[in-house]
Formats: C-alpha cells, sequence, structure tokens
C-alpha cells in the first residue's frame, strides 16, 4: 500500500512548448503546486514538440510518431508521465492507446521513430494527476479558501474527446475540475458550454472564429452567474484572455486550475502568474479579500 | 464552411472527391472532435476531415485557407530545424510570410510588455525529430 501511494506521488514531467512560452504562468504554477502537496515531477530530458494543433492536420503518421517518440524517451524511468497541457496530453494519450490498440500501427511507429515501446508508462492530464492522488493533501493545505469567487470550468476539447481513446472523464459533462475548485473553497458554477471548443489552433490565422467562439463563451459564463472562467489548457487560457471583444474594463480574468490551487495554498509567487495575464485578474481578486 | 460535416461524410461516400478535397470546410474543421464523439454510426469524422487535408496537399490541390495552411506548415518547419516549437520564430514567421503586420498589434504589444513569450533553444535530438518529419511526411 505504501509503495503505491508512493508510485502516485511521483510523475515523468511534459510541460511541452506552450509552457515554456506563452503558458509559462501554468508551467510554473504546476510546479509549485505539485510540490507543495508533495507531488514529484521529473522533467523527460530532452523531450520533443508533441505536433500540437498541427502535425494532425498534415500527416496522421507524424501526429502520433512525434508523442510517441517522446513516451519511448520517458519509459525507462517507469513513471507515468504528467502532461498539464491538454493539446500535448492529448496527443501523448491518443499515440499511446493507438499503438495498445492496433498492433500495425504499433509497429509502423516503431519504423519510424526506430525505437520499440513497451507500453508500460500512461500518460495523464493534470486532473487525473490529482485524482489518482486524491484531494486531501489539497483539502489539507488550503490556508486561504477561495470563498466568494464564483467560476465555471472550462475543459475545452482535448481533455475528454475522443473519449475512445482517452480514459476517464464524461465527454459532455466532465467533473474534475469543478470538484477540484470547491475542495479549494471556490464556487463552481454549472454551465452547459465545458467542453464546447474555443477555436483552438485558428488562434492566428481566423482570429475571427475565435472572437466568436470566445465571446459566446464569456456570454454563457456571466449567465450561469461566474465570474472567472477557470481552464486546464494553454491555448484555451490564451484564447480568452487575448480574444474577448467586450470592452477591456469588462472581460472575464481567466484563471489556470493551477494557479488558483497555489492561491488557496497561500504561495507567495501566485501574485506574479497572475501578472502575466492579459485580463488582469487582480482587481476581482482584490475584491473578494483573496490576495 | 462550404458544407457541414455530415454532408462531408455523404460526399466521401457518394465519391465526390475533386469536391471534397477542394472544400473549405476540411481546413475550417478545429479537431474539437464533437462529431467523431457524438456520430451515432460511429464514424471518425474529425479523423476523416484529417485525411482529406493529407490528400488534398498530396495532390497539390490549392488550399481554400492558405492563411491557415501557412501556419501549419510553418508550425512544422519550426519543429522539424529545431526539435521543439518556437513562439518567437512562429509569430516572426507567419507575420512575414502573410504581411499581416498590422494584425493583433495590440496583442502583440501586451504579450511583449509582459514578456509572454520566450525564446526556446534547440533540443539535443532535433536531428532525430527531422528524421521522423521526414519519413512521416508532410513535405516542408
Amino acid at each position: 500500500m505504501t509503495e503505491t501511494k508512493t508510485a502516485a506521488k511521483r510523475f515523468a514531467y511534459y510541460p511541452g512548448c506552450s509552457l515554456k512560452s506563452s503558458g509559462g504562468e501554468y508551467d510554473h504554477s504546476t510546479r509549485a503546486a505539485l510540490k507543495h502537496i508533495g507531488v514529484e515531477l521529473t522533467e523527460i530530458p530532452d523531450w520533443v514538440c508533441c505536433g500540437a494543433s498541427s502535425a494532425h492536420n498534415l500527416s496522421h503518421e507524424l501526429a502520433l510518431a512525434l508523442p510517441l517518440r517522446t513516451l519511448i524517451l520517458a519509459e525507462p524511468a517507469g513513471l507515468d508521465v504528467l502532461a498539464p497541457c491538454a493539446a500535448c496530453y492529448n496527443r501523448l494519450k491518443v499515440a499511446e492507446t493507438s499503438v495498445a490498440q492496433d498492433p500495425d500501427v504499433k509497429k509502423r511507429m516503431e519504423e519510424i521513430v526506430e525505437k520499440p515501446f513497451g507500453g508500460s508508462i500512461k500518460t495523464v492530464n493534470i486532473l487525473d494527476a490529482l485524482e489518482q492522488i486524491g484531494f486531501g493533501e489539497t483539502r489539507a493545505r488550503v490556508v486561504k479558501p477561495l470563498a466568494g469567487l464564483k467560476a465555471v470550468c472550462y475543459y475545452g476539447c482535448l481533455l475528454t474527446r475522443p473519449p475512445k481513446k482517452l480514459t476517464g472523464s464524461d465527454p459532455d459533462n466532465p467533473t474534475g475540475m469543478d470538484n477540484l475548485l470547491a475542495a479549494l473553497g471556490a464556487e463552481p458554477k454549472f454551465w452547459s458550454y465545458k467542453t464546447d471548443c474555443c477555436g483552438a489552433g485558428h488562434a492566428m490565422a481566423r482570429s475571427d472564429v475565435v472572437k466568436t467562439l470566445v465571446g459566446k463563451l464569456r456570454e454563457a459564463a456571466e449567465e450561469a452567474g461566474a465570474e472567472a472562467i477557470v481552464t486546464a489548457c494553454p491555448m484555451c487560457h490564451a484564447n480568452i484572455d487575448m480574444r474577448q471583444e467586450t470592452e477591456p474594463g469588462n472581460r472575464m480574468p481567466v484563471f489556470f486550475i493551477t494557479e488558483l490551487m497555489g492561491l488557496a495554498f497561500g504561495l507567495p509567487q501566485a501574485q506574479s502568474w497572475l501578472k502575466k495575464h492579459l485580463v488582469d485578474p487582480l482587481p476581482l481578486l482584490k475584491k473578494l479579500n483573496l490576495l | 464552411m462550404d458544407y457541414n460535416p455530415t454532408q462531408i461524410i455523404r460526399m466521401c461516400a457518394l465519391g465526390m472527391e475533386d469536391e471534397v478535397l477542394k472544400s473549405r470546410t476540411i481546413w475550417m474543421c478545429s479537431s474539437c472532435v464533437t462529431c467523431t464523439t457524438r456520430c451515432p454510426m460511429e464514424i471518425d469524422v474529425a479523423g476523416v476531415m484529417d485525411i482529406l487535408k493529407e490528400m488534398a496537399v498530396e495532390r497539390g490541390i490549392e488550399c481554400p485557407e492558405p492563411n491557415t495552411k501557412r501556419f501549419h506548415d510553418i508550425f512544422m518547419g519550426i519543429v522539424r530545424a529545431r526539435g521543439r516549437m518556437n513562439e518567437p520564430m512562429l509569430f516572426g514567421h507567419y507575420k512575414l510570410q502573410t504581411k499581416s503586420f498590422m494584425d493583433d498589434m495590440e496583442i502583440g504589444k501586451e504579450m511583449m510588455k509582459k514578456m509572454k513569450i520566450k525564446y526556446s533553444p534547440k533540443v539535443k535530438g532535433h536531428k532525430e525529430v527531422r528524421k521522423i518529419i521526414d519519413k512521416a511526411g508532410p513535405k516542408i
């Protein structure tokens, strides 16, 4: 029993390219929040891009081969891979299950990558990881409950779809993030846009599409009685943070779930993450006396 | 979108190759995968969209959403050269190639001010990544 418990608290860490750049605050808050609840992360040495929202549009083989190369690199350490970025998680998990489900695909991928994959490790997202560990330690570490923070949890597309290749969550009504938010003392609001799309990789070439979809999300969040949106995806975060068309004073702040963990844990560096946002969340937090 | 996803699947079944491969729809798909998840016939609609894009590129069909295609090409080109994405290079190359310097100026300024985008170093295994990309396509 002790062994299982120890094993669940260590992960190989795959930050992915976004978290090393525009999603930096997600990387920093993930590392800090997990460390605070005793989870040990070891970054996979020399990990490479998973292909993200581009590779699969150009080559279905490349979309599996790139993430598999990283899983092969991680396998010798024998730890499950934590990918906080929803897009990376999706690519890694789809590669993992595709080779597990089809021997022909496995053979072809190993030909391309020129290395064998034993299939002994699994990819998990941040919500899976926290659910595995249990919320006990998280609850115990809350020193500043997020009382009064009304927020909707926005899971987006990549944490739950396609359900046949991913694991666990209900693709229409996932609840992991809502439960976590409640454990932090905040007030998760129910809405029916949990897994709607923000426009994802269209951010640059067709920002008009992203603006329309983000506008709908913002409106629905407000209707649900929320004052903020919470996410676990750097692409959703960037789109909502940058593409709200309402006047600047009336834009809704969007948090990474791990930032809220850091805030509730009273971590002093939490403000430095929030200062990276384009929609300033500090006025809302000050109003609620959460800083 | 010129056709909805249901129409694309029916057009595929009817063998309307040309129309499907030239359609804007396949490039407007954001891969949210809702269609695949909900299809009562269990068709992987999003997977079909991906394959159609791949076929259209292979056959040299002109893309009705050229900037979208350009974005993916620039993205994979950077990964091929460096092993990882490098956001300053992605934005720079995209702006140069699409001559869209004035778009999103305000967002760009804010991002610079907050030092949101960082230059990532090349990874050691970048040559291996190049080999994988060259073997699995696309031609970039």
